[in-house]
């Protein structure tokens, strides 16, 4: 029986370059975003609202159970895992988010299941569009390396 | 859908016997509806009705007969009426983009290229104005190149972008001298024209008095508001057709915007339901603009509108919206056209492509084609008895 009731989305996200640099400014990882979508969270709904999202997700260990359960720094998708009641408090507070840091970045959703299957695959299809896209736009990119994080990362979750 | 139109033109122009350059005038009608039937059983339906069942075709045929009987001079006058019917799917429209303060050109490509990526079908490029129109404020037709692989989502219709302009007015007097018959030259040369009003007066007057040439009223709800909504304002300016816009940048930016924001669409909300609203980005950045379905379900959350309203006042609205304004600026009396054709104009049937009909009128839709031939023009009684009702959705 399931009791918990969530649902993943899949977000990605878009980060402003100033300039026409290769190298992106900021990287994505499972702290900062968590932590910007938190203090949104906290900025917009308060500390009622942000303890009611993170209450039925906290675990014991507070460091390790973060709502976004995988980050792809290169093609820059997270999912994102919320309960089901509040999941669209918490899609407004990440709509809201604008900078993580001192960096300009908006985030769009792509899909919503209910499933960690469902999402895997909608997440596996995101980013092999969005790879063909990349290896269009340049050529030289370690590839390799870029579909063992991937790998990795889904057979953490 | 166009290829069948093709074939019966061409078809119609094979039985009429005459070649095609005789020609001379192309009287095109559109239909009010987007909700028309099947296309196929609506062509054989309209081919074996007598024409004067139809309204709208009626009144088409008085007016090509009108025109016959004034031109003279032109020894062989034929008409090849063809009412058109819009049936597309709606996509995202994002109504809104404005002019980047920093840059000193008009279009703002950063932003419609984020646009594009989002997944939106279509945008306006705004330019906010204030003060009297002057010629020199008509719209560089400049706008983002798109390569088909330019974007990562398949999309079936091409990317349209429309040009808009927003007039902000803080009088009665301001409204009604910029919203004359007078300025309506320069009004139409935009393809969307929203009024912004400042004050109570303003708001009021644009409510009441009918202008032929505005789409939708526009209010700035980033600062607090000088005057109040009131509701049998806001009942005449739906009745009238009007689109009410709500931009959702100010509830992205910082705190003290979001708060008036909140405060004061969620009364306009709450009165129109839904009906006749739609929302904009009114970005000025590549960072304001969200995806169609973040700006959904922020407006539903924050505003107070269900999912199902705040779904249509991106698409279905918006869509009906531009449509009829794009009706009102090329259509007269938003139904018939009339295109002079040149003599050295070859009208075959490569002609009926859907380029051609996009180009002028730039929705993507099917085009439904009866082909109704005049050649006398005395001996048509059932042409004549007519009903000058405005242009029905159904058939009989």
């Amino acid at each position: 029986m399931v009791h918990f009731k969530n649902r993943y989305m899949v977000m990605e996200a878009f980060i402003d370059t100033a300039g026409k640099g290769q190298s992106d400014p900021l990287i994505l990882t499972q702290l900062n975003s968590t932590k910007a979508i938190r203090d949104s969270i906290q900025i917009n709904f308060g500390e009622c609202g942000l303890a009611a999202c993170l209450g039925s997700l906290q675990g014991i260990y507070e460091l390790y159970s973060s709502i976004v359960k995988y980050v792809n720094p290169i093609t820059k998708l997270c999912v994102i895992r919320v309960s089901r009641e509040d999941h669209q408090k918490v899609w407004a507070a990440i709509t809201m988010v604008r900078s993580i840091g001192k960096i300009p970045v908006s985030f769009n959703l792509r899909d919503v299941s209910g499933s960690i299957r469902a999402c895997k695959k909608a997440a596996l299809e995101c980013e092999e569009a969005k790879f063909e896209y990349y290896k269009l736009a340049a050529g030289d990119r370690i590839t390799p390396k870029f579909v063992e994080t991937m790998e990795s990362c889904f057979n953490k979750d | 859908m166009p290829e069948l139109a093709m074939v019966t033109a061409a078809r119609a122009i094979a039985e009429w016997d005459h070649p095609a350059t005789d020609i001379t005038h192309l009287v095109t009608s559109t239909n009010a509806g987007a909700h028309t039937p099947g296309a196929d059983e609506r062509l054989a339906a309209l081919l074996g009705l007598r024409p004067a069942r139809h309204p709208l075709h009626a009144r088409l045929l008085r007016l090509a007969k009108d025109i016959a009987d004034n031109t003279h001079g032109l020894p062989k006058e034929k008409f090849l009426a063809t009412p058109l019917s819009a049936m597309a799917l709606a996509g995202f429209f994002d109504l809104s983009i404005l002019p980047d303060d920093s840059k000193s050109t008009t279009t703002n490509t950063s932003v419609v290229a984020r646009a594009l990526d989002l997944g939106y079908s279509a945008v306006a490029l705004d330019h906010p104005h204030r003060g009297l129109l002057t010629d020199s404020h008509a719209p560089i037709a400049s706008s983002l190149r798109v390569s088909p692989s330019a974007s990562l989502h398949r999309r079936r219709h091409p990317f349209l972008q429309y040009t808009r302009i927003t007039l902000s007015l803080d009088s009665a007097a301001a409204c009604a001298s910029a919203l004359a018959p007078s300025a309506a030259r320069l009004l139409r040369t935009y393809d969307i024209v929203a009024a912004r009003p400042l004050t109570q007066a303003a708001f009021d007057h644009l409510c009441q008095a009918t202008f032929d040439h505005l789409d939708i009223v526009s209010i700035d709800f980033s600062h607090k508001l000088s005057f109040r909504l009131k509701l049998p304002m806001l009942k005449l300016a739906l009745q009238r057709g009007l689109h009410l816009e709500i931009a959702y940048s100010p509830l992205i930016a910082d705190a003290a915007s979001r708060r008036q924001a909140i405060a004061e669409a969620k009364l306009l909300v709450e009165w129109t339901k839904g009906k006749n609203l739609i929302i904009s980005s009114a970005a000025h950045t590549a960072s304001e603009i969200r995806g169609p379905y973040d700006a959904i379900n922020l407006s539903s959350y924050l505003l107070g509108l269900s999912t199902q309203r705040a779904k249509a006042a991106l698409s279905v609205n918006c869509r009906s919206l531009v449509s009829k304004a794009l009706r009102k600026k090329h259509f007269y009396k938003e139904t018939i056209r009339i295109d002079r054709l040149l003599p050295n104009k070859q009208l075959n049937s490569a002609d009926f492509k859907l380029a051609d009909w996009i180009s002028w009128d730039p929705m993507p839709h099917e085009v439904d084609l009866l082909s109704l031939e005049l050649p006398a023009y005395k001996g048509e009684p059932q042409s004549l008895d007519i009903n000058p009702e405005p242009s029905a959705n159904e058939d009989d």
